[in-house]
């Protein structure tokens, strides 16, 4: 299907071009935040249904990528949680203390390599096991940090709390991710090992990293 | 800084969060700290994979085309309320001719945008806008294997003749909602960016035609970046880069495709 055709308004073909690269991410996002094919499209669709409809109220000049993110965690929010029972979930962990302290280094040997001193690389089937066992207020923080790379702020708008709850969460929601890889990651099947994990590079990270703050 | 103090800052300091002092503080600590230096190396290492895990995920094709379908409606119902307040407001001889202009215009509009055909728009803005490389090497080619499952087509590296190309990374991307590779160079000091992507023919509708080393071409000019775009069946390669058009297009003449 030709996708520069029937398309008549300007603000249709740039939302088009602006936003819709972002589906990866927002699918993703919503796959691990639902655990359902089926849920993550709706809610991916709803979220540019939306997205498209109050596209004049975004404000140009401000991360796009984060004003969708927002939307559909607000979709999400509205859709799956409204009246449900889970909120005790945040209340339990939060007072679990192996949850707030760095990993031991008897919990980090799990990760690191007797031998060489080096880190263990991880298997990514390992990884997103971790994460399926994490509480969905801490999946949020790790999916918007560590995956989609939005910054404290960001992530602050996009779940609608303080810049120090999502430190706070993001903190706890590694300590429980890591200890969770420590004590199950399978180090040795190497053969499904992600091979971008090598390659991204670290300084150029956080150079970008610096570049979105300024 | 101490080490219960390590602790909190460490994962500020990984997502370079941290305000410059702080950070020097982390910095110094860990010079002497093994344990916290192998604490912000795991943390990092932790971080950095499950992002690259954690991204290689896309969208199924049937949920963008979903949402094409879907903002065709919205579109279409936002034209129909704008036509039933002209219904309203003005004569039906005024309708029809406000009706056949729109039609007429709609043509024009299709391909260009602000006078900028949008698939030329689109090189010009991944170029002038980068986002970040997803993945990098010393060469193209070592990158390929990384694309596999991840776009839908076989990404070939593009590899210029010149001296002095430094291959700076490559990233998923999106040419409308097509699927592409985006590359990385750099080429005696000027950035130069590849994109690959599937094309469909009436994306280079408006554009220039022409051949470039012998192969199908298309080419358009947008607000100074030259844009050449090469054909190869229904992959194309489009190009732009810091580089007059004349040197541009002498450069992707001379690289080589497949």
């Amino acid at each position: 299907m030709g996708i520069f055709t029937r398309r008549k308004d300007p603000q249709r073909l740039e939302f088009e071009a602006e936003a819709l690269r972002h589906m990866d991410a927002l699918y993703g996002t919503a796959l691990r935040l639902t655990r359902s094919d089926a849920d993550a499209q709706d809610l991916v669709q709803e979220t540019f249904l939306r997205a498209y409809r109050f596209y004049d109220r975004f404000e140009p000049g401000t991360n796009l990528k984060a004003w969708l993110f927002k939307i559909q965690y607000n979709a999400f929010v509205n859709r799956y949680r409204r009246g449900s029972l889970e909120r005790s979930i945040m209340e339990t962990l939060t007072d679990e203390p192996s949850a707030d302290s760095v990993m031991s280094v008897a919990t980090m040997r799990g990760l690191v390599d007797p031998v060489s001193a080096a880190l263990r690389p991880l298997v990514a089937s390992e990884i997103e096991r971790a994460l399926s066992t994490l509480p969905e207020d801490y999946r949020a923080m790790i999916l918007l940090a560590d995956v989609q790379e939005l910054s404290y702020k960001e992530i602050a708008d996009v779940i609608g709390c303080p810049i120090g709850t999502v430190m706070s969460r993001l903190h706890r929601a590694r300590r429980l991710m890591q200890k969770e890889l420590a004590d199950h990651a399978f180090q040795d099947d190497v053969s499904v090992q992600p091979a971008a994990a090598e390659t991204v590079s670290l300084a150029d990270y956080r150079r970008r990293k610096g570049g979105a703050e300024a | 800084m101490n080490c219960s103090s390590m602790r909190k800052h460490v994962g500020a300091y990984v997502d370079g969060e941290l305000d410059p002092a702080r950070s020097i503080d982390v910095e110094t600590h860990v010079v002497d700290c093994g344990e916290c230096r192998q604490q912000v190396t795991l943390e990092r290492s932790v971080k950095l994979q499950v992002g690259a895990a954690l991204r290689q995920v896309a969208a199924p094709e049937e949920l963008r085309q979903r949402v094409s379908m879907g903002l065709d409606d919205v579109s279409r119902s936002g034209r129909q309320s704008y036509s039933t307040t002209v219904l309203l407001t003005a004569a039906a001889a005024a309708v029809l001719l406000g009706f056949s202009w729109t039609q007429k215009a709609g043509v024009r509009e299709a391909a260009l945008v602000g006078g900028v055909l949008p698939l030329f728009g689109d090189i010009v803005q991944k170029h002038a806008n980068p986002l970040p490389a997803e993945v990098q090497a010393d060469q193209p080619e070592q990158v390929m294997p990384w694309f596999r499952g991840k776009v839908r087509f076989q990404v070939h590296p593009v590899l210029f003749k010149e001296t002095g190309v430094r291959f700076l990374g490559a990233r998923i991307d999106h040419v409308g909602n097509m699927s592409a590779a985006t590359l990385y160079y750099d080429i005696n000091g000027h950035r130069v960016t590849a994109v690959v992507f599937e094309a469909t023919p009436d994306m280079y509708e408006g554009a220039e035609r022409m051949k470039i080393g012998g192969r199908d071409a298309y080419f358009s000019n947008v607000r100074g970046y030259p844009v050449p775009v090469i054909r190869h069946g229904n992959v194309a390669y489009a190009f732009t880069g810091d580089l007059d058009q004349r040197n541009l297009l002498r450069v992707v003449a001379g690289a080589q495709l497949q």
